[in-house]
């Protein structure tokens, strides 16, 4: 339930803005000039705005599409993001959306038509070579599609533009809209999934793991092609068994051959991003845990995390070929990367980079 | 204890409230200010400059504060009397605009709560001018303290707990040439049930108060530590977070017997990490 809707006064009358408000005829309807007025003010609070959100609604200025770091790729060599929204409805312990922004409310900005003709812009720049656009980023891509319905005049887009790949990353079961077309053949479906114990004790308000897995199998089956994201990886004692478990139930229940991609990555937060998040989750065992601050990015003990990574490479190639295979770190212990392809495309530390970027306002 | 701080400018303003909240006088010269169970109310006298002086002497010596909400008459063109709740509060001296994060409506919620019909969910812009104004417009009302106070209150709190309630004192057919004290009374009982809701509601932040003792029990062994043992700004640094962790993973904080011979703040910021990296983490 959203009870308070702050509106750009500059997109109010757009069509999607107005549709997006008849879906809240009881709410509170505030007029304001531009959406970093609210999102961005001070003294905020985001673990109790994150309670009680605000949707605000605004147009999105500048630059929408924006190269990835180098190095993230699920092996493209064209990589772009953008972010239709900023927040996401779900309360992950790990996310570093709580310590990127100052604000637990959600922006949706409703000139949908200004990303895609940036998107269109964009694949023009290089005809020859796939670009890829990954909307994930700042946002479940999945979660708000009833209220956005983002996903749908996305998926009219990009079926237009066969030289372009999207990503819809995301922990949410709102496929529906998905299920009722024909698959898009240039877009990925990529879900998030993590051991139940880890998601019911960190991942607030998503599907558990098997609804993830049931939507995961609709949508192969429907021909839709998907992608499966371990990221992060948190440390336990008995991790090797949760992870172990994790993979041996999700390649289980899914057609491997056709899995687009498979990434993985360690629980990594830029470091003022993780103090910040520490002051809004004191009490947090996650964030208590042993981790290096010594650096940029604070993470696990190297150690700890490659022998990590290390294992959980191993038992995810098991089940897939390298080429589908995407670490996020290099991963050098106690297992050798298999395909030194892979390994060199993927030695930057590409998504922790982009975790440093400012907020995309 | 966690005390909601009501705040307003004029004496009519403050009694319904004192009398609605059952408050006890503090005894302080130069500041008008009473208290109660949860509740206290500090009442500034007119004007901007006024508000943030009182208010930042009532937080050096009244505790626990950590809550405000700026209560009183303002104008507009709106039915006297009626109830708003501040969408945002506008400094119309510097420009400056706040915007408070409101409380969720009820989920019945139409334009008032049918369970309870006396509480407001009309908002509206409040903007603070300097001089009484004869402007009435309907896309706000005017005041002359709610900037004030968010300004002075946001030093202490986020904006979730710094909430304004105004109740309409004139407008177009009642000009502030007719206003009349006598009026500020039964318009100020009836925000009571406006205010009562939003008290409840900062109340019902569980997450605040569990944060808050966290932090105070870690705070006060902390304080304890130091005092037996001489620690260095870094290393106190350090000893707050190796605490916060521990009471983080291990639900309790160690006794201070727990932490043997404490001479040395060396080996004690070494012991916790031990504790800590020993900890067994499992789901």
């Amino acid at each position: 339930m959203i009870s308070t809707l702050y509106i750009e006064r500059e997109i109010a009358e757009h069509p999607r803005t107005q549709a997006i408000v008849q879906r809240f005829p009881k709410s509170r309807q505030i007029s304001i000039d531009r959406y970093g007025d609210v999102f961005n003010q001070p003294a905020q609070d985001f673990r109790q705005q994150k309670q009680a959100p605000a949707l605000i609604l605004a147009k999105k200025h500048g630059r929408r599409v924006l190269p990835t770091p180098p190095g993230y790729h699920i092996g493209g060599s064209r990589n772009y993001y953008f972010s239709h929204m900023l927040n996401c409805v779900y309360d992950c312990r790990y996310c570093f959306l709580q310590g990127m922004y100052r604000s637990g409310n959600y922006v949706v900005f409703a000139n949908f038509d200004d990303f895609f003709s940036d998107i269109r812009a964009t694949c023009e720049e290089d005809t020859q070579t796939p670009s890829w656009f990954f909307s994930g980023y700042d946002c479940d891509s999945l979660a708000l599609n009833p209220v956005t319905a983002f996903t749908d005049e996305a998926l009219n887009e990009f079926e237009r533009l066969p030289n372009a790949r999207l990503e819809l990353r995301t922990k949410s079961t709102q496929i529906r809209s998905l299920l009722k077309r024909s698959p898009v053949s240039n877009v990925v479906v990529a879900y998030s999934l993590s051991p139940s114990a880890i998601a019911e004790a960190h991942e607030h308000k998503t599907p558990s793991l098997e609804k993830r897995l049931q939507a995961l199998q609709e949508l192969q089956q429907a021909g839709w092609t998907i992608g499966l994201r371990f990221d992060p990886i948190l440390a336990a004692d008995n991790m090797q068994t949760l992870y172990g478990d994790l993979f041996r139930q999700t390649f289980s229940a899914l057609d491997v051959d056709s899995i687009h991609s498979v990434s993985l990555g360690p629980f990594r937060l830029p470091k003022p991003f993780y103090k910040r998040m520490i002051r809004l989750y004191p009490e947090s065992q996650l964030l208590a845990q042993p981790m290096n601050t010594k650096t940029a990015m604070v993470g696990y003990p190297a150690n700890a995390e490659q022998d990590m990574l290390g294992f959980c490479q191993q038992e995810i190639l098991k089940y897939i070929q390298p080429h589908q295979f995407f670490p996020c770190v290099s991963i050098t212990n106690p297992v050798q990367a298999v395909d030194s392809s892979v390994t060199s495309a993927t030695t930057e530390p590409a998504l922790s980079a982009s975790l440093q970027q400012e907020p995309l306002s | 204890m966690a005390i909601t701080c009501l705040v307003t400018a004029m004496t009519a303003e403050s009694k319904p409230l004192i009398e609605a909240f059952q408050l006890k006088p503090v005894p302080q010269r130069g500041l008008s200010a009473w208290v109660g169970n949860e509740v206290c109310l500090l009442q500034t006298g007119m004007g901007a400059q006024r508000a943030a002086a009182r208010l930042e002497t009532l937080m050096s010596i009244l505790t626990g504060i950590d809550a405000f909400i700026n209560i009183g008459i303002a104008g507009g063109d709106r039915p006297i009397g009626q109830v708003l709740l501040a969408s945002s509060v506008h400094d119309h001296t510097t420009g400056r605009r706040w915007y408070p994060h409101l409380p969720p409506l009820p989920t019945t919620a139409l334009a008032t709560d049918p369970a309870n019909p006396s509480v407001t969910q009309e908002y509206c812009e409040v903007v603070s001018v300097a001089e009484p104004s004869s402007e009435y417009r309907k896309d706000c009302v005017f005041d002359m303290e709610a900037a004030a106070v968010l300004q002075a209150a946001t030093q202490y709190t986020d904006l979730s707990r710094i909430q304004c309630v105004k109740v309409v004192s004139d407008n177009p057919q009642h000009p502030i040439d007719d206003f009349s004290v006598k009026n500020v009374g039964p318009w100020m009982r009836s925000t009571i049930p406006t205010v009562q809701m939003l008290i409840d509601w900062l109340a019902s932040q569980e997450y605040k108060n569990t944060t808050d003792t966290f932090k105070t029990q870690v705070h006060r062994l902390v304080t304890h530590i130091t005092e037996l043992c001489h620690h260095s700004a870094t290393e106190t640094h350090q000893l707050r977070r190796l605490l916060e962790r521990y009471l983080a993973m291990y639900g309790d904080l160690p006794s201070i017997e727990a932490l043997g011979n404490l001479d040395s703040s060396k080996r004690l910021l070494k012991h916790l990490d031990d504790q800590l990296l020993s900890y067994p983490v499992n789901y």
